[in-house]
């Protein structure tokens, strides 16, 4: 018997011995029974591999809360800090591209409006309706003189340094201005309340007879020191009568409130070629008569 | 020694094979000291050629080596010849020796190791000349040996305590 047994085994060693080096003798990687093998192999070993992985997977997980504890700490603090510093960016992201679109519209402005020498002022202080602008005689800036942005007006030079100017609001009660409604040509004056709190302005002196709407634009009039027609804002409020006449609220287009950057208006001259009527020659063409010049002023020619 | 052979057993057996070769494969590379792991195959294998005769672990060497040379991308038959001899030797030396001492059974791993590594390089080396076979016998192996040796006596109690609890009442 243990004889037997034990041949068994000698036989069983040399023909696994022998399958072994068959295989190895043939020498051929790939072959119809190795890749079998190895197929055979691989869909057993898939469970295992699956399980290992899922297992090692969930080691990691458990065994990141202690160890990676540090390391998430470390990393949570940076990326706080990166996310200050890119909050920080953002904003002012935020502000140079409010900048930039105010810049671009004054840009267009000065463009369009070629009759106008203008002269870009940044707002440096803004105080119980009196602006503080950063130019002042160095740069030609006199008393009197027009403050105004692309909305609207906002105001007049009242005080001059060398370096800087104060700027009279809307809002400010010393500041008057002749006014008309755009679309009647019915006059009044535009007053501020002096009121630091409050953007809205008061059109005085409106006969009582003249219609006046809710909604309705007003603008400078020829009377005032501002170039004619220019917006100053919108009429808020239904006329209050008076004993005399009757007021409305006026809300300013531009705020003075809010502003950074003002336009202080030196001349408003119109050029030659500008004033000159254009005149149809014989074959259909356009050409300007230099001899037909409107001499009258800008604000002889928005006037009615 | 030797218990009976049942369908349970022979399941247990196979699993503790595969699962041995896929740990070898993956885990345990976590534990290598200069690139060398235990090789726990081969301990499965002196194992049960120890525990349940030559033939017993001249099997294990087959599937073990077949797992093994699959994982490791040689030809097929590279890693059985040399576990199937292993377990060969083994198991016909199990009778003369005392094996229930656990320094004797860390020697017999011990120096299976060495004919394992010697019969591996061998068969290596007749398929590539150009390989070092010296360094690697002289280097290699007797480090590969000693770290599979000292694992020896944990694989031996673990591999005790799974075969002797699950299977011994359960007779499929």
């Amino acid at each position: 018997m243990q004889t037997t047994e034990s041949n068994r085994a000698t036989i069983t060693c040399v023909v696994l011995v022998t399958f072994s080096l068959v295989s190895l003798a043939s020498g051929v990687r790939g072959g119809v029974i190795e890749q079998g093998i190895k197929t055979l192999v691989g869909v057993a070993m898939m469970p295992f591999l699956v399980a290992i992985d899922s297992l090692e997977d969930g080691t990691s997980y458990v065994t990141g809360y202690f160890t990676e504890y540090d390391e998430m700490r470390e990393s949570l603090r940076k990326m706080n800090e990166e996310y200050a510093q890119l909050q920080k960016q953002t904003s002012r992201f935020y502000e140079l591209r409010a900048e930039n679109e105010r810049l671009r519209t004054m840009m267009n402005f000065t463009r369009e409006e070629t009759q106008f020498d203008l002269h870009p002022a940044e707002v440096l202080q803004h105080s119980q309706g009196v602006l503080t602008i950063d130019v002042g005689s160095r740069y030609g800036v006199k008393e009197s003189m027009c403050v105004v942005t692309a909305e609207g007006i906002i105001g007049m030079v009242t005080q001059v340094g060398p370096y800087t100017s104060n700027v009279i609001t809307l809002q400010n009660a010393d500041c008057r201005v002749d006014a008309m409604i755009d679309w009647n040509r019915v006059r009044g004056q535009v007053q501020g309340t002096g009121n630091d709190l409050s953007k809205v302005c008061e059109m005085l002196y409106i006969d009582f007879k003249d219609e006046v709407l809710v909604g309705d634009l007003v603008v400078t009039s020829p009377d005032s020191v501002f170039p004619s027609g220019y917006p100053i804002g919108r009429v808020q409020s239904k006329p209050v009568n008076h004993d005399l006449d009757k007021s409305v609220w006026v809300a300013p287009l531009a705020d003075p409130f809010s502003v950074d950057e003002v336009f202080v208006l030196f001349r408003a001259d119109l050029k030659v070629e500008d004033l000159a009527y254009e005149v149809e020659i014989d074959d259909g063409e356009v050409e300007q008569d230099e001899t037909l010049l409107d001499f009258a002023t800008i604000q002889e020619r928005y006037a009615p | 020694m030797n218990q009976p052979i049942t369908l349970w057993s022979n399941l247990v057996w196979l699993v503790l094979i595969v699962v041995s070769a896929l740990l070898e494969a993956t885990w345990l590379q976590a534990i290598s000291i200069q690139e060398v792991v235990p090789d726990i195959v081969l301990i499965l294998v002196v194992y049960f050629a120890i525990t349940e005769g030559a033939e017993r672990g001249m099997y294990t060497g087959l599937i073990g080596g077949i797992f093994q040379d699959v994982a490791a991308n040689t030809g097929v038959g590279h890693h059985v010849i040399c576990l199937v001899l292993v377990g060969y030797i083994v198991g016909r030396m199990a009778s003369r020796l005392i094996t229930d001492n656990p320094y004797v059974k860390a020697l017999t791993v011990l120096f299976s190791t060495i004919v394992h590594e010697i019969f591996y390089v061998m068969i290596e080396y007749v398929q590539k000349v150009d390989l070092e076979a010296m360094y690697t016998m002289s280097y290699a192996i007797p480090h590969r040996a000693c770290y599979t040796a000292i694992v020896t006596p944990i694989v031996f109690y673990l591999l005790l305590r799974i075969r002797g609890e699950r299977y011994q009442g359960v007779n499929l």
